[in-house]
């Protein structure tokens, strides 16, 4: 687990580069739902809507003690935020530039990118879908008195959330995967072996409901059919395609080139938009649970 | 900026690995300072050292039935679960105008201060105002909050504390 304090994880949630323009880019998807907000007492401000200095002091220092608490779950979500976020590896250099702020040349990078192959790809897509409604169970508990309560609860995704599973489904599955994601997300939840050797599995595994790996696939199976039917309602209700995602991508980022297998994986390995907006999502939470204690 | 030429990108290469240098040695300087420091330092210590709260607070589910219920135009959404607290969404024609909770005091106590210099009541309960919450205190335990977004009044904050069942929340033991 990090061991930043939240104060440093927010404040360093950056204003610009890759990951800001990739998501900018995605507004188009979910109008308006995404701000960038960054800075803890910035986050703090924003969300509680005062300027009541003894009010922000007073929520800020509870958000502090909140996250400090491991019985909590927020370290918890954090981590799986960060674990699901497969960028590094090859392209960490231009990873880092863009933290810096700056663009990275998609053709300059076009050799050293290798597509994940479909079968990979379709894993890594359903485990990220999974490991968004674990994260929210760790953030929010499970609320309300019914399956009712907890779906509505689920509906009202918004803001830096809806970006997130929006960049999801645009990133991790339409643009890589092609139309079809979706069955082959049906397809991958049936093959154990491949989960057991996918990395992200393998670090997430003691957190998802199961005694062996065929029970955890099992509950992964579950619980992307109980979104996928979401998400493609999602695609179908935008009309969302792989070329209108790049044709807007194009707008924010220099891809001069249309093989769109290489532009997922390009985006994949120099943006982090999975941690980025679970580092907004749960610092909001926290501010919300916040105002309620202080 | 986009890089055009190599050697802009070795370049670049060279003053990312310096700040990530100086990155790495912010343990032996000095970071920012930040208003929530000592809240930080107070939180890290072990559990012996911190002020002693109660570390198992009532279910936050036991106070969901006692929240006010959606009618004409407003929606009432769970949105939060926790030990000691349970939080939900108000919201006016689709758009949310103040969060509403129910939380155990015993797990945060600080909360309790503010309820010293009380002067008003309602429902019965001693009440204050603090930043957008308008709350009040139960059996001197619990509080029950609404906090208005920009552009929610004080008396429709007033208006929907008294929606919930504040007796019934008295009643828990």
């Amino acid at each position: 687990m990090s061991d930043k304090s939240i104060i440093e994880i927010v404040d360093e949630i950056p204003s610009s580069g890759m990951t800001v323009m990739l998501l900018k880019s995605l507004d188009f998807v979910v109008p308006g739902q995404w701000q960038n907000v960054v800075g803890f007492e910035n986050t703090i401000r924003v969300y509680t809507g005062t300027d009541d200095e003894a009010y922000i002091q007073a929520v800020g220092d509870r958000v502090v003690h909140l996250y400090n608490d491991s019985s909590q779950g927020y370290q918890r979500a954090l981590w799986l935020y960060q674990t699901a976020n497969s960028a590094g590896g090859m392209l960490g250099t231009a990873a880092m530039a863009s933290k810096l702020g700056e663009s990275v040349s998609f053709l300059g990078f076009l050799d050293k990118i290798t597509p994940k192959a479909d079968t990979s790809q379709s894993i890594d897509f359903t485990l990220k879908t999974v490991i968004e409604l674990l994260c929210f169970c760790q953030i929010n508990g499970i609320p309300g008195d019914s399956i009712g309560d907890f779906v509505a609860a689920l509906g009202e995704y918004g803001g830096d959330a809806l970006m997130r599973v929006a960049a999801i489904v645009c990133v991790d599955g339409l643009l890589p995967l092609g139309p079809d994601f979706l069955k082959m997300g049906d397809a991958a939840v049936s093959r154990i072996a491949d989960f057991e050797s996918n990395p992200i599995f393998t670090k997430i595994a003691s957190y998802i409901p199961g005694g062996d790996s065929a029970s955890k696939v099992g509950f992964i199976g579950q619980a992307f059919g109980s979104v996928r039917d979401w998400m493609d309602n999602f695609v179908q209700s935008r009309g969302l395609t792989r070329e209108g995602i790049v044709g807007s991508v194009r707008n924010y980022i220099d891809i001069t080139d249309d093989k769109l297998d290489y532009v997922g994986a390009f985006l994949d390995m120099t943006t982090n938009y999975y941690e980025h907006t679970g580092i907004q999502t749960l610092a909001r939470r926290m501010v919300e649970r916040a105002m309620a204690e202080v | 900026m986009t890089f055009r030429r190599p050697t802009q990108f070795v370049l670049a290469t060279v003053v990312f690995a310096a700040l990530a240098l100086t990155a790495a040695c912010s343990s032996c300087s000095s970071k920012p300072p930040s208003r929530f420091d000592k809240a930080q330092q107070e939180s890290t210590q072990p559990k012996d050292k911190q002020a002693p709260v109660n570390q198992n607070p009532i279910a936050g589910g036991t106070f969901n039935k006692f929240f006010p219920k959606a009618e004409a135009g407003y929606t009432v959404t769970f949105a939060q679960e926790k030990k000691g607290v349970s939080q939900a969404s108000l919201k006016k024609d689709g758009k949310e105008v103040a969060l509403l909770s129910v939380t155990d005091t015993t797990a945060n106590p600080t909360s309790l201060d503010k309820y010293k210099a009380s002067t008003t009541k309602i429902g019965g309960h001693p009440s204050v105002q603090f930043g957008p919450n308008t709350s009040v205190l139960v059996k001197g335990r619990y509080q029950v909050t609404v906090a208005a977004k920009p552009g929610f009044a004080k008396p429709d904050a007033e208006k929907w504390l008294q929606k919930f069942d504040l007796a019934g929340i008295a009643s828990i033991p």
